[in-house]
């Protein structure tokens, strides 16, 4: 059932365990091979399986991966920048695949891939740093594209393209940080918007965003750090959504992800 | 699995396709909880309009349709794949049919439709009948407004499109938009489309642009009088609010008939009783309605810093601040009736960030990370150097803070402010905090 994502399963997976160094406990020749066998030597993006369709986010995905093992040289470099590049459209947005959506989700993946690759001129990024502005809204914040409502996983994909592209002064960060830090409830958790529950993986998304705008203290860490400990399943080790739910490799990485923002090292 | 498991999903196979063929007008599909098989029935149910599958035979199902179109078509070379006849499509089509109904996610199985309806396998219509289906049972799949979307651009691309058919494709997408909201609060897919849908139809000259403005302002009051928490609705009344600023002025009594409110008789109502005491000019509300819409704008904005002198429409802003006045006295009676919800407050920061931008505008001036800052006339683009980005000092702001339009809007946030806090509503003290720190305001409140 979850095949479709496969590659992103996988990071999500390898970054976890690099962050608490224990990544040789992972097959790496296996991983290694699986993600050579995804790329699609015509268009040279990267899918989430062997049979699926190439995609930016599982590229991204794909790159994540072979970067944190030093083994960029496995896959068709020159392929993914092609790949890469054939996507952006005339006024800086990016498609997700050949089939025409467009998503900040996408301008952010474009911009990562090409900066793990020191190949950012491939693209424009003058043009990717307007589109990625014309998605900002009154309260500071972004969505997914020009006009829609703000949301910190793309509030996080549009503060991550502009700081790759060393365009922080486009924003305006106390309004944003503003935003973001409301945010926190009472449990210490933080939602995503306005009024939804809370949900472990914008312990990642919100702190990081706001650690891009040095507001990381804006937050109350304490209270956090609890939210996201109580996250942790006492039998499996892994991570949920909220307290009490099934835990998930995805969760279980942004959670790992939020503890280390916090400056924990000790657990 | 053995054989009889076999011929038994490729009966559920074949049921699913009779039932999906025979009725062109399914609009439900979902998975009935039932957890083994009793009664030796079918696990496909046909009820009017709706489809069902039995919980008990999903998994066979599943794993039977995927591991087939991986194995036998999807692994293939790209060239075979191309020569797709019409009998192996017929075949891809019934599985990849029954794969998405349970598992909508599979983008890859999407992309096969796109193909199959671009070598006209499939028809376009029945497509959007189909996500239709995948949406009943799970309103937020974003692969399946994403599907929609091509399909509509694909449609839309034939120029013989009639207006009533146009109309027609209009209505499905509003009402599917209304479904996938209705079942799943705060969706951010089902709000993101609906905005599409209205923002294409801005290109089409032969399309009453203004009249579909009208109705989606209409009924987006409807909708989030009835969902205070749901701020995507929220969000997609603020694009509706500014869709009804660009709507032509002929138009404008149809709107006010539509939406059965004299807008200006209230937001002079509401000047009226807001207005400051302090100043030299006191005006009733029956001097105030006597007023043309240039006075009435002179009298409330009575400053400019302008360098240039182009001439503002002074129409447009008097209809800018009724809407927004009459949302104001909206947002303060649902905030009443419904109490402490984030969404109402945060709309509210909208409204009041919009009525600051209008004085902004007219006062050729804007706000940048929190300060007032000369701006460049937005019509004559005159770009004056030594103008542009220029602190402005201590006399023109407080000219700009003294107009009594500013005075009046403060006046009404902060008595409603204070009738909040007194009600135990928390939210009332950041809206507060939020005006006198994030929209620069702390020394004029």
């Amino acid at each position: 059932m979850t095949e479709y994502l496969r590659m992103s399963g996988i990071y999500w997976s390898v970054a976890a365990m690099e962050l608490m160094g224990q990544s040789p406990r992972l097959p790496k020749d296996d991983i290694i091979r699986f993600i050579k066998s995804c790329q699609d030597s015509e268009s040279g993006g990267i899918s989430a399986s062997v049979g699926h369709d190439p995609h930016l986010l599982y590229t991204l995905s794909a790159i994540q991966v072979l970067a944190m093992y030093d083994q960029m040289d496995v896959v068709d470099i020159d392929g993914v920048i092609r790949y890469v590049s054939s996507l952006q459209n005339e006024d800086g947005s990016f498609y997700g695949d050949k089939w025409g959506e467009v998503d900040t989700r996408f301008s952010f993946c474009a911009v990562m891939i090409l900066s793990i690759l020191n190949r950012l001129d491939a693209v424009n990024i003058s043009k990717t740093v307007d589109f990625v502005l014309s998605c900002m809204n009154f309260d500071g914040g972004f969505g997914s594209k020009p006009g829609s409502e703000s949301h910190a996983g793309l509030i996080y994909c549009c503060v991550g393209t502009l700081s790759i592209c060393k365009r922080m002064d486009a924003l305006q960060p106390d309004l944003l940080a503003w935003w973001l830090c409301e945010r926190q409830l009472p449990s210490g958790g933080l939602n995503g918007r306005p009024e939804k529950l809370p949900d472990l993986c914008y312990s990642w998304w919100v702190l990081s965003s706001l650690s891009m705008l040095n507001r990381i203290h804006w937050v109350d860490k304490k209270c956090l750090e609890q939210f996201i400990l109580a996250c942790q399943d006492s039998e499996t080790g892994g991570f949920s959504d909220r307290p009490g739910d099934i835990p998930d490799p995805f969760h279980t990485l942004f959670g790992i992800a939020g503890l280390s923002l916090l400056g924990k090292h000790q657990y | 699995m053995d054989d009889d498991k076999f011929a038994l999903v490729e009966k559920i196979i074949k049921d699913v396709d009779n039932v999906m063929m025979k009725n062109a007008e399914l609009y439900a599909f979902d998975i009935v909880p039932v957890e083994a098989n009793f009664q030796n029935k079918s696990p496909v149910l046909n009820l009017e309009n709706c489809i069902g599958l039995e919980s008990w035979c999903v998994k066979h199902v599943y794993m039977y349709c995927y591991s087939e179109l991986m194995d036998k078509i999807l692994t293939k070379p790209k060239r075979k794949v191309r020569k797709l006849t019409s009998a192996t499509a017929e075949r891809l089509t019934k599985l990849i049919n029954i794969t998405l109904l349970i598992n909508p996610e599979l983008s890859t199985l999407w992309n096969r439709r796109r193909e199959m309806v671009i070598r006209s396998f499939l028809e376009k219509r029945s497509e959007l009948q189909f996500t239709k289906l995948v949406l009943s049972r799970k309103p937020k799949c974003n692969d399946a407004f994403t599907y929609r979307r091509w399909l509509l651009e694909e449609i839309l691309k034939d120029g013989t499109l009639q207006i009533n058919q146009l109309n027609n494709i209009v209505n499905d997408e509003l009402q599917i938009c209304e479904l996938a909201s209705d079942k799943s609060p705060n969706n951010y897919h089902s709000w993101n489309h609906r905005m599409w849908v209205v923002t294409q139809l801005k290109t089409y000259t032969q399309f009453d642009i203004d009249f579909l403005f009208i109705k989606e302002y209409n009924f987006s009051e409807r909708w989030i009088a009835k969902h205070v928490s749901d701020y995507s609705c929220f969000h997609y009344r603020q694009f509706c609010i500014q869709n009804i600023f660009s709507i032509s002025m002929d138009r404008w009594n149809t709107f006010e008939n539509i939406i059965d409110n004299s807008l200006k008789r209230n937001f002079i109502k509401t000047l009226a009783v807001n207005f400051p005491n302090d100043v030299t000019v006191q005006a009733s509300e029956h001097d105030l309605l006597t007023y043309s819409e240039d006075s009435l704008i002179n009298l409330l904005l009575c400053y400019s810093n302008k360098t240039c002198h182009c001439v503002t429409n002074n129409v447009l802003i008097c209809r800018k601040l009724e809407v927004l006045f009459h949302e104001l006295l909206l947002n303060n009676d649902l905030l009443r009736y419904y109490k402490y919800h984030e969404t109402m407050w945060y709309h509210r920061r909208f409204i009041v960030h919009q009525l600051l931008s209008i004085m902004y505008e007219q006062f050729g001036v804007i706000k940048q990370n929190g300060v007032l800052v000369k701006n460049n006339c937005t019509k004559c683009n005159i770009d004056d150097m030594r103008q542009r980005n220029a602190k402005i000092v201590k006399y023109d702001s407080n000219c700009i803070y003294s107009c009594i339009l500013f005075s009046v809007v403060i006046n009404f946030d902060k008595k409603f402010i204070e009738e909040r806090r007194n009600d135990g509503d928390n939210y009332s003290d950041r809206h507060e905090k939020y005006l006198r720190f994030a929209e620069g305001l702390n020394n004029v409140i």
